[in-house]
């Protein structure tokens, strides 16, 4: 049981995950207005028919990187493909291509339901879907510490890790929305979503830095490590009250607050169009607006507030250690840096979505059959800008049963970002499959060398 | 329409582009990608622990085979104690006997009655003086062991008996006296527990007198005793010639038991030789290497003696040490001391003697043996201006104690030590390391007044020395007390082992590593001691420079 929660414990801790969740759509999606899940980016933007959809009728997938996999390996002599991490390998120049945190992250959605109903200006739609967000942040320093060591000149050298973060959620959104026309111009509609928490789990620290020298390592260990979930994943601890691992015990169903789901929210999407002139569209919309309360019930929190050296194992000389009998390993010694010890102050805590504004212009040719679209999209957590993507679509519209965009994101502004989206309508049966950051260079095992970013939109749905 | 297929068909081509114009690039190809990675390619020091050793946890759990450890006065000291075989001088002593005195019968002629014509016949009233001497003839006492001079004899009766032949009368026995004169100092004689010069018996008595002692000096071998007999016939008929002859006056003198003496008086002449049991000594175990000068300061032998013999003995202790591994030995050969005798028998006499650094005990040790071992001879003293005495139940013992204090002389060189098996099953990973340097740093607080240095040796299957590396010194622990050696204080030092990339790759071969501390006395003072609470303290930190490598794929 110990060991297994230490593999979890440190699982969790190593999975590359991001920092801010986002869960992702797939942007290329926007100016397709026939696709069934346009109505999510914007909740004014319905489409015209009615729509239902059973576990596949939306299924996204994002991952996001702050390094591609060309900044991960490098051709080297002779054919060989080296890591950055190669004795041959300038490291110096990858450590300086390097933020001040490195970001991994991952999201899944998977819509388990949904349907939309047309009745003439107003489209009412139902949905539930699952969603888990997963990510993690690692502070420069922590490449430092383990590709170039410490300064040999000096002796003792500091390495800030405050930056190093991970959090992952995992929630469902049971939603009703409502779409309508107010005129000849103005489309409003808005969804309104009840969330219910599964788990919350989020490290971060105030400071968390070494000093490390031969003989000691002084380590300043602020932070936390909370947990929101069920019950029957339990913190461990040693006999000096310092976090060991994770163990579950499913022996036990009931409990305080085991009737009730560990968190609950809301959240709500608010979307406006307007056609000011036949061949103009204007989109807005805010998603995501919500928050999660995670009950007092089901929170654990580990903390730490300690400053102290690390000076190595007891080698006790000449006896058993029971350091020995609990082993020594690196993850013991991970573990002893951090030292994280139960917090029994455990409150409730609310954790918030991130929030999108989208903005949206599109201009049509050729009665719409084709459209030029430009879309703006904010993304807002706890009132702090986390970026500020530009798209530009030109989008493919003859008729009912194709819709297709061709598009450029100028997140990162690399021809990498090319994205692509397609919408179907075969009878009552659609389909759609969208991307917004196409890879265009691939390794023989088709693994894209240059994208450090990657998402995926597809759904099956029945219309009519 | 055409427009609308156009787009259609334009849109599609668009589109296909996106994903067919996509390229394999086969310098991504990840079935090349080496799994080499180097980690901490400046450096990386890592704190592995820290471990106070004190003495105690060392030396405290060593154990003799035929000894000791204690504490005294704050020092470790080994002590080993014995006692040596001296069965065979008692037992000696003890065999002697004196020899059977054969008795004797004098004859005194009194009244000659051999002319009277009748009988019995009256004797005339007179006084009749008679004078005679009797000699009781003693053997020699005196055997090789013991040239007898005096004894003091136990429970020695003599008895004497007077009878007369020829005479009668109703008062014979009050009308004769004899006289009883012991001549020279020969004998002691008691009577009733009374010493007396000269004794008297009446005709027909007979007299038990103790003889307690017996002086045999200058040629005396003999009792004598002169007998003056009167006859005091105060009136006719008291005393009457029972038959017509000489009548005569018979002395008998003989010793009613064995003679046995409580004390012998004379030069004794007895030597011996023997050997104690060999001490295994352990010292500070196998931990020791070879050719090491294990320098106690101050090992010491303490022999102690207690008898009742008044005997002066001339005694010699050679006493050796030996190493079974290295065939070295050591002797000590000058150790002679003289037991001194009981002042009296009843004295039970003690002597002590104490073989230490002024004897040159310390050479004994610096061989670091394995065994001790004690051979010893004593004679008696026969020279001795001093007399000689043996009591009849001589009790002689020696015993040993053999003290070796834990206090190190100046010349200590020793290698204390383990050797540990290794696996290093990995050898491909020690082929990778082509530039890395391991290094160990210590910082060492020594609380432990020595010197020391802390050595790695790599061997391989045959036990042969691939490499060998050394920490620079650990000081010795300062101050220390003059007087005790003890360490008062504490050194800090900083040092390092290092593995250069040469090492490394021999440590492929590598089949056990030895670690020894190497250990030498601090020059501070002629000695020092060391005590249980002393102790080093140790923190052991990691370092590699020039990027540790690792393959990944190699452990497929």
């Amino acid at each position: 049981m110990k060991t297994t929660g230490r593999i979890l414990f440190f699982m969790v801790l190593l999975i590359a995950l991001t920092p801010e969740l986002r869960a992702q759509k797939v942007n290329s999606l926007y100016f397709l207005e026939r696709s069934p899940m346009h109505t999510r980016m914007n909740p004014a933007m319905a489409p015209k028919k009615s729509c239902l959809g059973f576990g596949l009728g939306n299924i996204a997938l994002s991952l996001r990187s702050d390094m591609a996999l060309s900044d991960l390996v490098i051709p080297g002599r002779n054919g060989e493909l080296i890591t950055f991490m190669h004795p041959d390998a300038n490291k110096t120049k990858f450590l300086s291509g390097l933020g001040k945190i490195s970001d991994f992250s991952g999201s899944v959605n998977v819509e388990l339901f949904n349907l939309g109903i047309r009745l003439k200006h107003f489209y009412i739609s139902v949905h539930s879907g699952i969603y888990a967000d997963m990510g993690l942040g690692i502070p420069k320093d922590f490449f430092s510490l383990f590709m170039l060591g410490m300064d040999a000149t000096q002796a003792s050298t500091r390495f800030d890790l405050t930056a190093l973060n991970f959090e992952a959620l995992l929630y469902t959104k049971n939603g009703l929305g409502f779409t309508t026309g107010i005129g000849e111009i103005f489309n409003v509609g808005a969804n309104v979503n009840h969330l219910v928490g599964i788990g919350n789990m989020k490290l971060g620290f105030d400071e968390l830095s070494i000093r490390a020298g031969d003989q000691q390592w002084d380590v300043v260990s602020k932070g936390y490590l909370r947990y929101a979930g069920p019950q029957q994943l339990l913190f461990t601890y040693s006999e000096d009250n310092y976090l060991d691992g994770i163990s579950t015990d499913f022996s036990s169903l009931d409990g305080p607050g085991n009737l009730f789901p560990p968190g609950g929210g809301l959240s709500i999407d608010l979307g406006l169009t307007a056609k000011p002139l036949p061949f103009l569209n204007l989109s807005a919309s805010i998603t995501d607006l919500g928050f999660i309360r995670w009950s007092k019930y089901h929170v654990q929190q580990a903390v730490s507030n300690e400053t102290f050296s690390f000076e190595g194992m007891d080698l006790a000389f000449g006896e058993e250690s029971q350091d020995e009998e609990e082993g020594n390993g690196i993850g013991d010694q991970l573990q002893e840096l951090i030292r994280l010890s139960k917090d029994v102050s455990t409150e409730a805590f609310v954790s918030g979505l991130t929030t999108k504004l989208n903005i949206g212009g599109e201009v049509g040719i050729l009665n719409d059959r084709i459209s030029f679209g430009l879309l703006s999209q904010t993304a807002i957590a706890r009132s702090r800008l986390l970026y500020q993507d530009f798209m530009l679509s030109a989008n493919f519209k003859p008729g009912s049963m194709l819709q297709a965009a061709l598009t450029y994101s100028l997140l990162h502004g690399k021809m990498s970002s090319f994205g692509t989206a397609v919408n179907l309508k075969l009878l009552y049966v659609n389909f759609f499959l969208a991307a917004d950051y196409i890879p265009l260079i691939y390794t023989p095992q088709m693994i894209p060398v240059n994208n450090s970013h990657f998402n995926l939109q597809t759904g099956i749905n029945l219309m009519f | 329409m055409k427009l609308k297929r156009f787009l259609f068909i334009y849109f599609l081509v668009v589109l296909a582009g996106v994903f067919c114009f996509s390229c394999i690039d086969n310098s991504y190809d990840l079935e090349k990608l080496s799994g080499k990675m180097e980690l901490f390619g400046n450096s990386i020091s890592v704190p592995i622990g820290t471990t106070t050793i004190y003495l105690d946890s060392v030396v405290g759990n060593l154990t003799q085979d035929s000894g000791s450890l204690t504490v005294k006065d704050g020092v470790y000291v080994f002590e080993f104690a014995g006692s040596m075989d001296m069965s065979g001088l008692t037992s000696a002593l003890g065999d002697f006997s004196l020899a059977a005195v054969d008795p004797i019968m004098t004859t005194t002629p009194l009244y000659d009655a051999s002319l009277v014509f009748w009988t019995p016949y009256d004797i005339p009233p007179s006084v009749y003086n008679y004078t005679d001497n009797s000699s009781m003839t003693l053997p020699d006492f005196s055997t090789d062991l013991i040239a007898v001079d005096s004894v003091d004899l136990n429970n020695c009766i003599v008895r004497i008996i007077l009878r007369s032949e020829g005479l009668g009368g109703p008062k014979l026995k009050e009308s004769l006296n004899v006289r009883f004169i012991p001549q020279g100092a020969v004998a002691d004689y008691f009577y009733n527990g009374q010493k007396i010069d000269e004794w008297s018996l009446g005709m027909g008595d007979t007299i038990d007198l103790e003889v307690r002692r017996l002086r045999l000096a200058k040629g005396s071998n003999s009792l004598e005793i002169t007998q003056d007999v009167t006859l005091n016939i105060r009136e006719s008929g008291d005393v009457t010639a029972l038959e017509p002859i000489q009548t005569m006056m018979y002395l008998e003198m003989s010793f009613v038991n064995p003679l046995d003496y409580e004390v012998v008086y004379g030069k004794v002449n007895y030597s011996m030789s023997g050997n104690a049991e060999p001490i295994n000594f352990n010292a500070l175990g196998d931990v020791l290497n070879d050719n090491v000068v294990l320098s106690f300061y101050n090992p010491q032998i303490v022999l102690t003696t207690e008898s009742n013999l008044g005997v002066p003995i001339l005694f010699n202790l050679d006493l050796g040490t030996s190493n079974s591994v290295t065939g070295e030995s050591r002797k000590l050969n000058d150790a002679n001391f003289v037991m001194t005798p009981a002042g009296s028998p009843q004295e039970m006499h003690q002597n002590r003697f104490v073989i230490d650094k002024t004897n040159g005990t310390g050479e004994l040790f610096k061989i670091n043996p394995d065994q001790i071992t004690m051979a010893y001879n004593f004679a008696t003293d026969v020279a001795s201006a001093q007399n000689h005495f043996v009591s009849k139940n001589t009790q002689t013992t020696m015993n040993y104690s053999m003290q070796i204090p834990l206090q190190f002389g100046s010349d200590l060189n020793i290698g204390m030590g383990s050797t540990m098996e290794l696996s290093l099953d990995s050898q491909e990973f020690l082929e990778e390391q082509e530039d890395l340097t391991v290094g160990l740093n210590l910082n060492v607080k020594n609380r432990i007044p020595l010197n020391l240095k802390l050595r790695l040796t790599a061997l391989d299957v045959d036990s042969m020395a691939l490499f060998s590396v050394s920490s620079g010194d650990i000081k010795a622990a300062a101050p220390i007390d003059p007087a005790t050696g003890f360490a008062t204080g504490f050194s800090q030092t900083s040092t390092q082992i290092s593995l250069s990339p040469a090492h490394t790759s021999l440590l492929k071969r590598t089949n056990k590593m030895r670690v020894e501390f190497l250990i030498t006395a601090s020059d501070q003072n002629p000695f020092v001691s060391v005590q249980p609470s002393d102790y080093i303290e140790l923190a052991v930190g990691l370092q590699m420079e020039g990027g540790l490598v690792v393959d990944f794929k190699s452990e497929d």
